[in-house]
C-alpha cells in the first residue's frame, strides 16, 4: 500500500493500519526525512526516526536525559555498527539503563516521531506487510488511535504554547527566592519544576521527565505564566559555515597526514641504516664469516 | 701423495686461481682448476666453486659430478663438513634476523592506526588528541632505531606493541618470528661453543687424521675437546690419534688403537683396513691379509681393502690369487670419490688407508646441547642482535612475549580496544574476537562512499583516500603489508619466508666476499649478487602483490574504483 500524504491523511492511514490490525512498515517520506514505524497487530512497537534527525534518536535521548555520558554515547554506537544490534538490546544486555526506562523513552520516541510526521502536508507513504516480533524490552506496543488524539491536540496548540516563549533557542531558569506550594502545580508543572535543576536547557529538561516537546512547552508555559520561572536568550556565538569548517578539517587531515607520512618514511629511512648496521656492517659481517675459518 | 701433506694439498687451488686473478685469466682459469681437482680431491671450495661454475655455464653432467666430488670431500674432511654446518647455521640465523625484521615492522604498521586511536583515548581531554597519540606510536617505531637496539630486541617489542590488535594469522607470524630469534640465539651459542674448533681448525689440529699432516703435540688434535664432546666425538678422536700414529710411523701403538677400536665396534671396515696395512708394514703378511678380508667382508664395495690385498699378493708374487681379485680391486678404487685413483697408474705398491669418515657426526653437530644455552649469553649474537637485553634476560622475554599475546586473547573478550576497519581506515571500538572486527559494518555491507549523505559522507570519502594512501605506501616500503591488510596472512607469510632466505643469503656470501678471497670469496662475490638480484625481484613483485590484493580488497568491499 504507497500513495501521497495531500490524498490520503497520515491520521487516516494509521487508523487504517490500526483499525486492520496489521503488520510491518509504515514509511512515512516528505520534508527531506523518512521516519519508519513498526507495527504488530496493528500497534506501533518501533519507530525508526530519519538518522538526520538526530534529537529524536533513542540514543540522544537517553544522553539528553543524562542516563548516559557522550563517551557511553560514542561506544555504545561504535559496538553497535560492529554487531547491528539495535542500541535498545545493547543498553539492556550491559545493564546501562533499567528495562522499564528504556520503554518509557521508546514509547516517548514513537510519540515525537508521530506528532512530527503529522506536521507534514507534501510526502509519500508505503506499507509493507510482514510479520513483525515486539521487542522483549520494548514495552507494551502502543495503540496509535490514542496518540493521534494527543497529535491533534499537538497540531492544534503547539504553535500558541510555543509563541509565548522567543523564537530560536532560549533558556529557562527557576526565579531567584521563589516559593512554591507544590499542591498548587499540576503534575506536569510540579515534575518540570523539579527538573530545572538539572539544565537550563528547556528540551534537556523535558527529556529529564520524559515529556514531549508539546507536553514539555505546555507545562513551561503553565510555570511562566505563575511567574515561577525567567527565561533568557542565550548569547549567540558566531556560526561557522559547516562546509568551511568540514573543508577546514579535510585541509588539516590531509596536511596531518602528509606531515604523519613524511616521519614514517624519514624513520623507515632511519631503519634502513639501522637495519644495515645490524646485518650487514663490519662487526656484523665478521659474525657472518665464522665459517671461513674453516676452509 | 693423497697420505700425507693434504694441508698444503688443499692449497693448491686457491694459489692458482689467485696467481689467475692477478695476472688477468681468472675467467679462463676454469679448465686449469678441474685438473687441480685431481690432486686437491678434499678441498670443498674447488668443488663448490666448480659446480657453480658449470651451473652458471649450463654443464649438467659436470655440475652432477662435481657435486658428487664435493659430498665425498664433505664426509672426509671435517673442517669442510664443519665450515658447511656453520655456514647453514649462520644463513639460517641470517634468514631468521630478517624474517623477523620484515615480520615485526609489517605487523606494526598493521597495527599502527588502531594503536594510534586507543592512545588518542588516554589523551581525550586535550585537543586533537591524535596528534600526540600519531607522535607517541611513531617514536615507539623510532626510538629503538635511534638507540641502535639489536634487531631481535626491537622486533620483540614491535611484535608486543602489535599484539592486540591482531588477527590469528597475524598472531602466528609474529609468533614465528620470536620462535626463529629463540633459534638465533642459541645458533649463537652453537657458534660460541666451536669456536675454539675453529680457530684450532686452520692449523691443522681438530680432525688432523685426514686433511693435515701431523706435526707432533697432541696426537688426538682438537677432537674431542671443548663442546664437541660425547661418544661419536671421541670415537673419532681415538680413530685420529690411530691415523697420526700411524703417518708418524709408530706402527705398534697404531696397531694397539685400531685394534681397540675393532673391539669397541662402530666402522669395522676402516679399522680392519687400516689396521692390515700395519700389520704389513710390521711384516705380519697373513695377519694384515685376514684383516683386508674382513675389511672387505663388512664393507664388500669399500674398495680399499681389496685393493691393498691385491698390492700385497702382486709384492709376494702370489699372482694367482692377485688376478682372482684384480677386476675387484681395480673397479673398486675408481668409486672413492672425491679421489680420482687410477689403478693403472699406481705401479709402486701403494696401500690406501680408510680415511675419518666425518660425516657420522652430521646429525650428532645439530643435537642441542647445555653449552649452547650456556655460551648463548656471550655469543657474539647476543651482543649484536639482543643488545641491551642482558644474556640471562632474553629467554624470560621471549616467553613473556607468548604470556602477553595468550593474555590478550583473553582479555580481548573483556576489555573494549580500537580497531581499524582493514577496507576503509575507520576506527570503532570492539569487543570479542579480532577478526569478526576488522571489517567494519558498512565495508560489509559495501555501501561505499554513499552513507547517509552529506558531512559525513564527505569524512568517509576523506578516511579511504587517507587509508589507502598508507597501505599503498606500506606495501611498497615493506613489501607484502597490502597483502597483510587484503587478509591473505599465511600467503604473506610465505613470501616474509622466501624474501628471507634470499636476503639472508645475500648478507652470508655478502660478508664472506668481503673477507674470504681466493675461490671462496670469488664465489661469494657471485652468490650476493645473484641473492641481490632476487631479494629486488622479490621485493618488487611482493610491492605489487600487496598493492593489487589491497586493491581487489577494496573493490570488493566498493570503496575502490568504479564502484565507489
Amino acid at each position: 500500500m504507497q500513495g501521497k500524504i495531500a490524498e490520503f491523511g497520515i491520521p487516516d492511514i494509521f487508523q487504517l493500519v490500526s483499525s486492520q490490525g496489521k503488520s510491518g512498515s509504515l514509511a512515512i517520506s516528505g520534508g527531506n526525512r523518512v521516519t519508519i514505524f513498526l507495527f504488530s497487530g496493528g500497534r506501533i512497537v518501533d519507530v525508526q526516526p530519519d538518522r538526520r534527525e538526530t534529537k529524536s534518536l533513542l540514543g540522544t535521548m537517553l544522553r539528553d536525559a543524562g542516563y548516559l555520558t557522550d563517551s557511553d554515547l560514542k561506544r555504545l554506537l561504535s559496538s553497535q555498527g560492529v554487531g547491528g544490534k539495535k542500541i535498545g538490546q545493547v543498553l539492556v544486555e550491559k545493564g546501562k539503563v533499567p528495562k522499564e526506562i528504556l520503554a518509557r523513552y521508546l514509547a516517548l520516541q514513537v510519540k515525537e516521531c508521530l506528532f512530527d510526521v503529522l506536521t507534514l502536508r507534501e510526502g509519500e507513504y508505503r506499507f509493507e506487510g510482514f510479520a513483525v516480533r515486539p521487542y522483549e524490552w520494548g514495552g507494551e506496543p502502543i495503540r496509535p488511535d490514542i496518540l493521534l488524539m494527543e497529535g491533534m491536540q499537538f497540531l492544534d496548540e503547539y504553535s500558541r504554547f510555543r509563541g509565548i516563549f522567543p523564537v530560536g533557542d532560549f533558556r529557562v531558569a527557576r526565579k531567584a527566592g521563589e516559593r512554591v506550594d507544590p499542591y498548587v502545580l499540576t503534575e506536569v508543572e510540579r515534575v518540570l519544576w523539579k527538573a530545572l535543576d538539572f539544565s537550563e536547557d528547556p528540551d534537556r529538561v523535558y527529556r529529564k521527565v520524559g515529556l514531549t516537546g508539546f507536553e514539555g512547552i505546555k507545562g513551561m508555559a503553565a510555570l511562566f505564566q505563575r511567574g515561577l520561572i525567567e527565561v533568557s536568550v542565550p548569547v549567540p556565538v558566531a556560526r561557522v559555515d559547516p562546509g568551511q569548517r568540514l573543508r577546514d578539517e579535510i585541509a588539516f587531515r590531509r596536511r596531518f597526514d602528509a606531515i604523519r607520512m613524511g616521519l614514517w618514511g624519514a624513520a623507515t629511512a632511519a631503519a634502513a641504516v639501522w637495519v644495515f648496521r645490524g646485518l650487514l656492517s663490519r662487526e656484523a659481517y665478521r659474525a657472518f664469516t665464522a665459517w671461513v675459518d674453516f676452509f | 701423495m693423497f697420505e700425507r701433506s693434504i694441508l698444503s694439498i688443499n692449497a693448491v687451488p686457491d694459489a692458482i686461481f689467485d696467481r689467475a686473478a692477478r695476472e688477468g685469466w681468472k675467467r679462463g682459469s676454469y679448465e686449469s682448476l678441474r685438473a687441480v681437482a685431481r690432486v686437491a680431491p678434499l678441498s670443498a671450495p674447488l668443488w663448490s666453486w666448480l659446480a657453480w661454475e658449470d651451473a652458471a655455464r649450463f654443464r649438467f653432467e659436470e655440475f652432477l659430478s662435481d657435486v658428487i666430488g664435493l659430498s665425498g670431500a664433505l664426509r672426509q674432511y671435517g673442517p669442510a663438513l664443519l665450515g658447511c654446518a656453520v655456514w647453514l647455521v649462520l644463513f639460517a640465523s641470517a634468514s631468521a634476523c630478517w624474517f623477523a625484521v620484515w615480520a615485526s615492522l609489517n605487523l606494526l604498521l598493521r597495527a599502527s592506526p588502531a594503536l594510534t586511536l586507543d592512545v588518542a583515548r588516554l589523551f581525550k581531554r586535550l585537543p586533537r588528541p591524535e596528534i600526540i597519540a600519531s607522535g607517541i606510536v611513531l617514536a615507539g617505531f623510532a626510538v629503538p632505531v635511534a638507540y641502535g637496539v639489536g634487531i631481535a630486541a626491537a622486533s620483540v617489542f614491535w611484535i608486543a606493541l602489535s599484539t592486540p590488535y591482531l588477527r590469528r594469522g597475524e598472531l602466528v607470524i609474529g609468533g614465528t618470528a620470536i620462535l626463529l630469534l629463540a633459534g638465533v640465539l642459541l645458533a649463537g651459542g652453537l657458534l660460541e661453543a666451536i669456536r675454539p674448533v675453529a680457530e684450532a681448525a686452520g692449523q691443522g689440529g681438530w680432525l688432523g687424521g685426514e686433511g693435515y699432516s701431523f706435526r707432533g703435540g697432541d696426537p688426538a688434535g682438537d677432537a674431542g675437546r671443548g663442546s664437541l664432546t660425547g661418544p661419536p666425538w671421541e670415537r673419532i678422536a681415538r680413530f685420529a690419534r690411530a691415523r697420526a700414529a700411524m703417518e708418524g710411523g709408530n706402527l705398534g701403538t697404531a696397531e694397539e688403537l685400531w685394534t681397540g677400536l675393532i673391539e669397541e665396534g662402530g666402522d669395522f671396515a676402516g679399522a680392519y683396513n687400516n689396521r692390515g696395512i700395519v700389520r704389513f708394514r710390521l711384516g705380519r703378511t697373513e695377519g694384515a691379509l685376514s684383516d683386508f678380508e674382513a675389511a672387505a667382508s663388512h664393507a664388500p664395495a669399500g674398495g680399499r681393502a681389496e685393493w691393498n690385498a691385491y698390492q700385497i699378493y702382486l709384492q709376494e708374487f702370489r699372482l694367482g690369487e692377485a688376478a682372482r681379485i684384480q677386476p675387484a680391486a681395480w673397479a673398486g678404487i675408481r668409486n672413492l670419490v672425491p679421489f680420482d685413483y687410477r689403478a693403472e697408474e699406481m705401479t709402486h705398491g701403494e696401500l690406501i688407508a680408510s680415511p675419518l669418515r666425518v660425516g657420522e657426526v652430521w646429525r650428532n653437530f645439530f643435537i642441542a646441547r647445555v653449552e649452547w644455552f650456556r655460551d648463548a649469553r656471550g655469543s657474539a649474537f647476543h651482543g649484536l642482535f639482543f643488545r641491551p637485553l642482558p644474556g640471562g634476560w632474553v629467554p624470560a622475554i621471549l616467553a613473556a612475549w607468548c604470556a602477553w599475546a595468550a593474555s590478550w586473547k583473553l582479555l580481548s573478550r573483556k576489555v573494549w580496544r580500537s580497531s581499524a576497519c582493514r577496507s576503509c581506515g575507520a576506527g570503532t571500538m570492539v569487543l570479542g574476537s579480532r577478526e569478526s572486527g576488522d571489517v567494519c559494518n558498512t565495508c560489509r555491507t559495501q555501501v561505499g562512499k554513499g552513507v547517509r549523505g552529506g558531512e559525513e559522507s564527505e569524512r568517509r570519502g576523506l578516511g579511504i583516500s587517507l587509508h589507502r594512501r598508507y597501505v599503498r605506501a606500506c606495501s611498497v616500503l615493506f613489501p607484502g603489508a597490502g597483502a597483510l591488510w587484503s587478509g591473505k596472512e599465511l600467503r604473506a607469510m610465505m613470501y616474509g619466508i622466501l624474501l628471507s632466505l634470499s636476503a639472508g643469503l645475500f648478507t652470508v656470501s655478502w660478508s664472506g666476499g668481503r673477507l674470504a678471497d681466493g675461490l671462496i670469496g670469488d664465489m661469494q662475490d657471485d652468490i650476493w649478487r645473484a641473492a641481490l638480484g632476487a631479494v629486488a625481484l622479490l621485493w618488487l613483485a611482493g610491492a605489487a602483490w600487496g598493492w593489487r590484493s589491497f586493491e581487489n580488497f577494496q573493490l570488493a568491499h566498493n570503496v575502490s574504483g568504479e564502484r565507489l
